[in-house]
């Protein structure tokens, strides 16, 4: 692995080789996801947002569920 | 009396928006030196905390527009932590997270008309991509990185470039100069630019090795000068794409 990008770098590769660490990490991002679906769907009906707030929740919720579905893909592939 | 209102408003604004930069640099301090459950644990209440801030539903404010901005930053490190697989590759790696990092640079960072005025083309963006390819050669003898694809055809070289240019150079100067840069300058015309460097330079703090930090550090804040001098982010992304070429392409093939 280079390590000369964000996407590439030390961080990425130590936690490409500690399956502990990475498992809390993505239990964390797992966890923020959470929080923003819930903040998009059942916040929202309880206290009214701007929809420039919901558009950026939205933004974020779905950059996350992308990265996320990319794991479970690249983990399937691996299991093969 | 307008200008004390304004400055009223702003104060807080710029307040706010300097806490999240620190907190943000302070995150990526701590990736850099290993701590990365810490981090991600960190990053994720940063981004819950801009999300949440009243300042991020006002529309026209630049307090607003910089707080959304913002969420870009702690969303390409949880994004890049959390896709850490052991059998993914490199360019892989590079899509998958690039993919949902540029709509998101894209949709976050303002409307279509808006970007159309930002990816204007001329004899001076070709100068500065230009630049950017004559310095991919230091780049590499400073970095000395591994080819993107071993071994390297002319197909695997097509797609390194495609996906070095697009999903790396874009996506980092969409992010960085584009979007964070812009709100920025908006809330702290003198030193936004400087601001926006900063952070640019944080995302690269857990690179190796660390002579290469200072090189892309300085490197950001001239791309961040040219872009708010020009007004177009065109040479910018042609510029650090050229320079990932040679630096992860074609000089590990010709020099490596």
């Amino acid at each position: 692995m280079n390590r000369v990008t964000p996407f590439t770098n030390a961080a990425v590769d130590q936690l490409a080789h500690a399956k502990h660490e990475l498992v809390h990490v993505q239990i964390t991002v797992i966890a923020v996801l959470v929080i923003l679906l819930l903040e998009e769907e059942v916040f929202r009906i309880l206290r009214p947002r701007d929809a420039v707030v919901v558009r950026t929740i939205r933004i974020a919720a779905g950059v996350l569920v992308v990265a996320f579905a990319a794991v479970i893909v690249s983990r399937a592939f691996a299991l093969r | 009396m307008r200008r004390r209102l304004i400055a009223g408003r702003i104060g807080p604004a710029r307040r706010t928006t300097a806490t999240a930069v620190v907190a943000i640099v302070v995150v990526e301090c701590l990736v850099a030196i290993g701590w990365l459950v810490a981090a991600t644990v960190l990053d994720a209440i940063v981004l819950i905390a801009l999300l949440n801030h009243p300042m991020v539903g006002e529309e026209q404010s630049s307090g607003g527009r910089a707080l959304r901005v913002l969420v870009l930053v702690p969303l390409l490190r949880l994004v890049t932590l959390m896709l850490a697989l052991k059998n993914v590759s490199d360019a892989g790696r590079y899509v998958l997270e690039g993919i949902p990092l540029l709509v998101a640079a894209l949709a976050v960072g303002g409307n279509l008309r808006r970007w159309q005025r930002r990816f204007s083309f001329d004899k001076k963006q070709a100068t500065i991509a230009a630049i950017g390819a004559l310095l991919s050669l230091p780049a590499y003898y400073i970095a000395r990185p591994p080819a993107l694809f071993d071994p390297m055809g002319p197909l695997q070289f097509a797609a390194g470039v495609v996906i070095l240019v697009l999903f790396v150079g874009a996506t980092e100067e969409l992010i960085f100069r584009g979007a964070v840069q812009t709100a920025l300058v908006d809330l702290f015309p003198r030193t936004g630019v400087l601001w926006a460097s900063v952070l640019f330079a944080s995302v690269y703090l857990a690179v190796k090795p660390v002579t290469y930090i200072p090189f892309i550090a300085a490197l950001g804040l001239g791309w961040g000068i040219v872009v708010k001098r020009t007004g177009t982010v065109s040479g910018s992304i042609a510029a650090h794409g050229l320079l990932l070429v040679g630096l992860l392409l074609l000089w590990p093939s010709v020099l490596g």
